[in-house]
């Protein structure tokens, strides 16, 4: 019988050969050094795969290997505010339920570790926000019993608390802190807030200007995206009512000249709509979900329209 | 007192949470030891911690305030674009704003009033301080309340109370005051009030008093005409106030 793996492509054992010496130095960096399982792999299809294609992995050696994986490593700039310590405690004072993938996802740094506390809805393992998953961190499933919870409301939020790893020392190593994103109801929260607490440095004191400054950039960016999406979403309810309201106008006109520049208005109403819609769609304010809810909307207007013979 | 100009360096964002969120965040400031600053306004309570502010607006007729926050704005972009365009208004003579005629001996006569619709926002306009599109905004009737808040606002700052570690202090600190754009204000009221005090000296004897916008006389036609005529060589909008017979004080 042949041995298992015997069959697999040399190139797909090369990859791997790759990969696993890259976590392996994965592991060693700091936290604000360290780089995703997403963004090794691109860093290796990207810049070392190219390096050794075509030879056979047994003759590529560890040291060659290493020695690629170094050039990369020290190529990626260190993350800023990766240390909980240095984080102002406002930034992440008060998450909405329903904002909170985004806001691990989109606003911490994506070096340091976290939990979410659910109380009864669940709660997570303490992970690191390199490798955050809405699904597989297990912050969806929280998330979906507190929407049944509080029945869709926005009466839940979750607020942060710095906290310290289970036996861990309070010395000031980044690694040893993760922020607990504790549930709050009708603003009572379920567990204490009192954080741990670390007399910064005075180097550390610095840093702390620039990380909130980094961090509230963020939550800006976030707010205007989600102003965005619902704009797009207003827009397209709005397009849509303006075409029935021409349908409605063009039902009672009798003026064949006013019924012409109706219909030819209309006209521009869909085009413009569908134009909107489009954009909007490309732009990631709609989600594929919404832009077919009033894609078929629209195409349902433009087919009455056909049926009663107008101009489309 | 210390005084910010600059609000930017303050604060980089805002958000707005219901007002039961409030303790908890004042409780959650209090447990990290924070800096920041706390302020209680008629509509909304705002505390500001490491350059974030929080805004809880009050129970106080927030839908129609918070409807027409975008005044607020509006009135702000348009004074700053009036100052750099280079323009300057002459701030007037402060006259008091309630005047009476002490000398009044008339009695038995009819009193007339007119009073000025609209009066700091219309004088906005007439200035050239606020636009034509801004100050249409602004005619809602439910606007009234916010359309003087975004005038007398205006470069005037906000005192907050300090927090220092957690803890709130009674150290005060006024943010965000602006002299040119405070001075465009006071050139709206002063306008105002000097108008009330031209009409006074056209009235003369049968003048009875003002009170901010409004002008009452001994009601005869040849006043009504006088005041309406000079108001509208002002360019204001008003209304005549019916008539009530004057008697002495017993």
């Amino acid at each position: 019988m042949a041995k298992k793996g015997k069959n697999i492509n040399k190139g797909v054992r090369l990859y791997n050969k790759i990969l696993k010496e890259f976590t392996k130095v994965n592991n060693s960096l700091p936290e604000d050094r360290k780089v995703s399982l997403a963004d090794r792999r691109k860093y290796i299809t990207e810049v070392l795969y190219p390096q050794f294609k075509g030879i056979d992995p047994t003759k590529v050696g560890v040291k060659a290997i290493r020695k690629g994986i170094d050039g990369v490593v020290s190529s990626i700039i260190p993350q800023e505010g990766c240390d909980p310590n240095i984080i102002s405690p406002s930034v992440y004072a008060d998450v909405m339920w329903f904002e909170l993938d985004e806001f691990i996802r989109d606003v911490l740094p994506k070096c340091i570790f976290i939990r979410v506390d659910g109380d009864s809805a669940g709660k997570t393992r303490i992970f690191n926000t390199l490798n955050y998953d809405y699904n597989r961190s297990g912050v969806r499933k929280i998330i979906d019993n507190i929407r049944d919870e509080v029945n869709n409301s926005s009466s839940a939020s979750f607020t942060g608390v710095k906290k310290l790893k289970p036996n861990k020392a309070n010395d000031g190593t980044p690694e040893n802190y993760f922020i607990d994103f504790i549930l709050v109801i009708n603003s009572v929260p379920t567990s204490s807030i009192n954080p741990i607490s670390y007399t910064l440095s005075t180097t550390q004191k610095k840093q702390v200007t620039s990380v909130r400054n980094a961090i509230l950039s963020r939550v800006k960016d976030l707010s205007n995206k989600k102003k965005r999406r619902k704009n797009a979403r207003k827009s397209a309810i709005k397009n849509i009512g303006e075409i029935k309201k021409k349908n409605k106008r063009l039902k009672k006109a009798k003026s064949p000249d006013f019924k012409r520049r109706l219909a030819f208005e209309r006209l521009k109403e869909f085009l413009k709509a569908k134009k909107q819609l489009q954009t909007a769609f490309n732009r990631g304010n709609l989600t594929q979900e919404q832009f077919d809810k009033f894609n078929n909307e629209l195409d349902i207007l433009i087919e009455q329209v056909k049926k009663e013979g107008g101009i489309i | 007192m210390k005084t910010i100009k600059y609000v930017g360096s303050v604060i980089k964002t805002q958000d707005y949470k219901t007002k039961d969120k409030e303790l908890l965040m004042l409780n959650l400031i209090k447990a990290n030891g924070g800096n920041g600053y706390y302020r209680k306004g008629n509509f909304s309570t705002e505390l500001v911690w490491d350059k974030k502010s929080y805004m809880f607006p009050s129970d106080n007729d927030v839908k129609s305030y918070t409807r027409g926050m975008f005044l607020f704005g509006m009135v702000r972009k348009d004074a700053k674009a009036f100052i750099k365009s280079g323009k300057t208004i002459k701030v007037p003579n402060k006259y008091p704003t309630n005047e009476y005629n002490d000398n009044f001996d008339k009695f038995g006569f009819k009193m007339g009033g007119t009073d000025l619709n609209h009066a700091y926002w219309r004088i906005a306009f007439n200035l050239g301080i606020i636009s034509k599109t801004t100050y249409q905004k602004g005619l809602d009737d439910d606007f009234k309340v916010v359309r003087l808040s975004a005038l007398s606002t205006m470069g005037k700052g906000k005192d907050y109370f300090v927090i220092k570690e957690g803890k709130l202090t009674n150290e005060v600190v006024k943010i965000g005051y602006d002299e040119d754009m405070d001075n465009l204000y006071k050139a709206i009221r002063y306008t105002c009030f000097k108008y009330m005090q031209i009409l006074k000296k056209m009235l003369g004897d049968d003048f009875i008093c003002y009170r901010t916008d409004c002008i009452y006389y001994v009601d005869v036609p040849e006043n009504r005409k006088m005041v309406r005529e000079y108001l509208k060589e002002q360019n204001m909008s008003m209304k005549q106030l019916y008539a009530i017979k004057k008697t002495p004080h017993e």
